[in-house]
């Protein structure tokens, strides 16, 4: 059986070394843990992890990559998350006969198994790609959460007088709300700044924030100083989780694994 | 009838009439001075005969037709208008600016422009700036510059015909640049063309002038013969001082009377 | 020295900064035609070239090197010239007709209205049933265009353009377009708002064969009816009144000005976002080279609009290979301090 499959797997494959350029976080990601980082030979700027990923040469952010920088690689296939872009990009790929795959938003823990089924299909690891998107749904599936739910706010970009904060439909809600916690800003949809005030009226006991978020803002300290904030039980606690950015958005592989993190980190007193 | 005239002219700037009642006509070979004191509606008139302001009754009539009717183009054809202080946007040299009065007749810079340009350089005493950029000059030779330009509008080929509205062509010439100026508008007069002038020197328009129109108020006080219109008495009243009217080589010159001389002294 | 000779020495000093001109826009379409992320030979370059005119050359071109070269990279440097001419011909009208040669031509509003069309078709998903690539610059160039109809219209005053208004209303409406940009961005999701970012830095990466075809009427109509406007113009240097007085028609002249600086402009924005300070500092960089006559500051600024957006857009996109500058940053990075040293200048 391992013996045919194999021998339709040298048959199927493409003659040549296949060439990926993968745009995209989550998609880098998925396609290193398949076990094709050697394939990879271009990445989009926001594709941090693994660090092996970061040698490779850049073609922009992925919303606004370079066609020319792209093709200049050689791919054979290019992957990218759905925000790849300029709009004709694309198309422009296409018409040179490059195979673009552009996968469906990743923004829960649902999202981020599909996707990397719909990468490991893409790539013709189906096997270890559904491998990899049970485990995700395992380990999420195994959090206990915590009774009462911690109230978290998530803040995102702290810049001026208001904090930058997640409200409902973004994916650190769903983290959020995965962890077991129960996202302190219900009001709002997307990421909004929030006034002194509702910071104080939304009553956090626990603050979630980003590794490089929480640098922008210069520091935990700082961070307590924002308007609003040592007001509220989380300020008065100092409860602050802080898990690198990378691990808590990307909706990659590990995405199980930063549910698992986040729910026990929030679980601490 | 050939003239450029205006009848029973009255403009309004806002809800104020600036110039009421006033008839004025300039015919070909003659040199028509508009003097008064300030305020007296002077550049009002001349703009109203350019076609810039619209009357609010009366009409600007051209050779007898309205000026309205006319086309752009065909009226810069038949008339040039030199108003005062030029300033430009850009450094042209004067030859450039001079050349811009040749627009109206297609203005592409053949041999019959740059012939009318070297003319009217030269008539306005403008010849030897040709080269020179238009913003470094002095007011005196901005002013030739722009009445060579004026010039090179109605003086090419034949100026009969052809209408030349001065503002204060003499303001900032010394006294033989405006002698220069007002010979050479006589000499467009001369060879067929009209010439309307708005003068400050009442001297410069009994020296000048054909005829005289005097404007007080935005009425037109008097008009006529130099000699007949500028009279000491009405002088007088309309600019508020004491004027005297002397005699001497031959000519007569306008002048305000010293204090204590004036026999009806005006109150001030 | 006689009028004759004058012009006539100005005339040659015109065609020979032209010519220069000319010259250099050939070279930064060859050299921006021969560089990029992926190395294509010159000589391949140049048998792409001959081949597509039925000439043949001893050089091979390997088929994948040709289809770059035709799909990614050539209409990309035929769009950036075409773009650099209208946005310093728009530019260059613009400085002509408010007589001031520090005016832009997004004074009169339609850069911001283009922002605010794109960002609505962005954030607010206007225009969703259509392709975004179709969406987006339709809505640019729509924006673009309604705004400065709007300016137009606060401006006329008994069928007479004033031409201060104009510009206040141009400042009234790009504040407007800001703020309501500055509301879509509240609006706007992370995702949008990055989306939105990138469009108004400007880029020109979006550039295939279709969009350059929509965009070319938009584009090269401005530039060839230039040519109408020097002349009138010129006699517009004088003042509104003189140019009057020289038999311009001068309402005309306004509005034919305000049309194509909506339609170069609005069709550029749309296919590139914005991309600025081309249309400020080429028509003044063509006045110190070659004088302020338009006959020479239009095609002058032409020329060499697009040489400098054709040069920008190539280091735009070999510095940080594979990866590009966005456009807009370089030309903005040549063209700010240009224009402070210029004003610097003007102080005495």
């Amino acid at each position: 059986m391992w013996t045919l499959l194999s021998l339709w797997v040298a048959l199927a494959a493409p003659p040549a070394e296949p060439r990926l350029v993968t745009l995209g976080v989550g998609v880098t990601e998925t396609v290193f843990a398949l076990g094709l980082g050697d394939a990879v030979v271009g990445v989009d700027t926001s594709s941090l992890v693994p660090a092996e990923a970061t040698k490779r040469p850049k073609v922009g952010y992925v919303r606004a990559a370079s066609a020319e920088g792209i093709l200049a690689l050689k791919p054979t296939l290019v992957l990218a998350d759905d925000a790849l872009g300029p709009p004709p990009l694309k198309g422009q790929l296409e018409a040179v006969g490059v195979k673009v795959v552009v996968l469906p938003k990743a923004e829960t823990v649902e999202d981020a198994a599909a996707r990397v089924r719909a990468v490991g299909e893409a790539v013709g690891r189906k096997a270890a790609a559904d491998e990899l998107a049970v485990a995700i749904m395992t380990a999420a599936a195994e959090v206990r959460p915590k009774k009462p739910a911690a109230r978290a706010l998530f803040v995102f970009v702290h810049g001026g007088a208001t904090l930058q904060v997640a409200g409902k439909g973004t994916g650190a809600h769903a983290m959020l709300t995965a962890a077991g916690a129960e996202n302190a800003v219900q009001g709002y949809a997307g990421y909004r700044p929030l006034t002194a005030e509702a910071v104080v009226l939304a009553r956090p006991t626990v603050v979630v924030t980003t590794t490089r978020a929480l640098a922008a803002a210069g520091g935990e300290e700082a961070l307590w100083r924002s308007p609003g904030l040592a007001a509220t039980p989380a300020g008065q606690a100092r409860r602050l989780v802080v898990l690198d950015d990378a691990l808590l958005l990307a909706f990659g592989p590990r995405t199980g694994l930063a549910v698992a993190a986040l729910a026990e980190a929030l679980g601490q007193p | 009838m050939s003239a450029l005239e205006s009848r029973c002219l009255t403009v309004h700037r806002g809800d104020r009439a600036v110039l009421r009642e006033v008839d004025v006509r300039v015919r070909p070979g003659q040199v028509v001075a508009v003097v008064g004191p300030n305020g007296a509606g002077k550049s009002t008139l001349l703009g109203a005969l350019a076609g810039d302001l619209r009357p609010a009754s009366g009409a600007v009539l051209l050779d007898g037709e309205p000026l309205g009717s006319l086309s752009p183009r065909a009226l810069a054809r038949r008339r040039a208008v030199m108003r005062q202080d030029a300033t430009l946007a850009f450094p042209f040299p004067v030859a450039e600016v001079v050349l811009m009065g040749r627009l109206p007749h297609g203005g592409r810079g053949n041999a019959a422009d740059h012939a009318a340009v070297d003319a009217a350089l030269r008539r306005a005493g403008a010849a030897h700036l040709a080269a020179r950029p238009f913003p470094g000059l002095s007011g005196g030779e901005r002013q030739r510059v722009s009445l060579a330009r004026a010039l090179a509008q109605v003086w090419g080929d034949a100026p009969a015909g052809r209408y030349l509205l001065l503002d204060e062509p003499t303001a900032a010439l010394d006294l033989g640049a405006a002698h220069a100026a007002l010979a050479c508008a006589r000499a467009f007069a001369a060879a067929g063309g009209g010439v309307l002038c708005v003068l400050h020197d009442l001297n410069e328009a009994v020296r000048y002038a054909d005829e005289v129109v005097l404007l007080g108020g935005g009425r037109r006080v008097a008009a006529g013969r130099p000699g007949a219109v500028l009279r000491a008495g009405v002088l007088s009243t309309v600019y508020g001082v004491p004027v005297e009217i002397l005699e001497a080589a031959g000519g007569r010159f306008v002048t305000v009377a010293p204090a204590g001389r004036a026999e009806g002294e005006v109150e001030r | 020295m006689t009028a004759a000779a004058l012009f006539a020495a100005r005339r040659r000093r015109h065609l020979t900064r032209l010519g220069a001109l000319g010259v250099a826009l050939g070279l930064a379409v060859i050299v921006a035609a021969g560089t990029g992320a992926m190395r294509i030979a010159p000589s391949t370059v140049v048998g792409a070239l001959a081949e597509a005119i039925g000439l043949s050359t001893p050089w091979a071109t390997a088929p994948d090197e040709a289809a770059v070269l035709w799909a990614i990279r050539l209409p990309r440097v035929v769009l950036a010239a075409l773009v650099g001419a209208a946005l310093a011909v728009t530019g260059a009208l613009c400085q002509g007709l408010f007589r001031n040669p520090l005016a832009d031509p997004g004074l009169v509003g339609v850069a911001s209205g283009a922002a605010l069309g794109a960002s609505a078709v962005i954030v607010l998903g206007v225009g969703a049933a259509l392709p975004l690539t179709v969406a987006l610059p339709a809505a640019a160039f729509l924006g673009g265009v309604l705004f400065t109809v709007l300016a137009h219209r606060v401006a006329v005053r008994g069928g007479r353009t004033d031409v201060a208004t104009l510009l206040l209303a141009g400042i009234g409406l790009n504040a407007v377009g800001f703020a309501g940009l500055g509301l879509l961005t509240f609006v706007a999701d992370d995702a949008q708002l990055r989306g939105l970012t990138f469009w108004l830095l400007g880029s020109l990466g979006g550039a295939t064969w279709p969009a350059v075809a929509a965009a070319a009427p938009g584009l090269v109509l401005p530039v060839v009816l230039a040519a109408w406007l020097a002349r009138p113009l010129d006699a517009l240097v004088l003042g509104e009144t003189e140019a009057a007085h020289l038999g311009v028609p001068v309402e005309r002249v306004r509005r034919a000005v305000v049309a194509l600086v909506a339609l170069g402009v609005g069709a550029a924005v749309a296919v590139t976002g914005t991309i600025g300070f081309v249309g400020l500092v080429v028509p003044q960089g063509v006045r110190l080279l070659a004088g302020p006559d338009h006959r020479v500051t239009l095609p002058g600024s032409a020329l060499a609009g697009a040489a400098l957006l054709v040069g920008a857009d190539a280091v735009a996109r070999t510095v940080a290979a594979p990866a590009e500058v966005p456009v807009g940053v370089v030309t903005t990075l040549i063209g700010a301090p240009a224009f402070l040293t210029l004003l610097w200048g003007r102080r005495s």
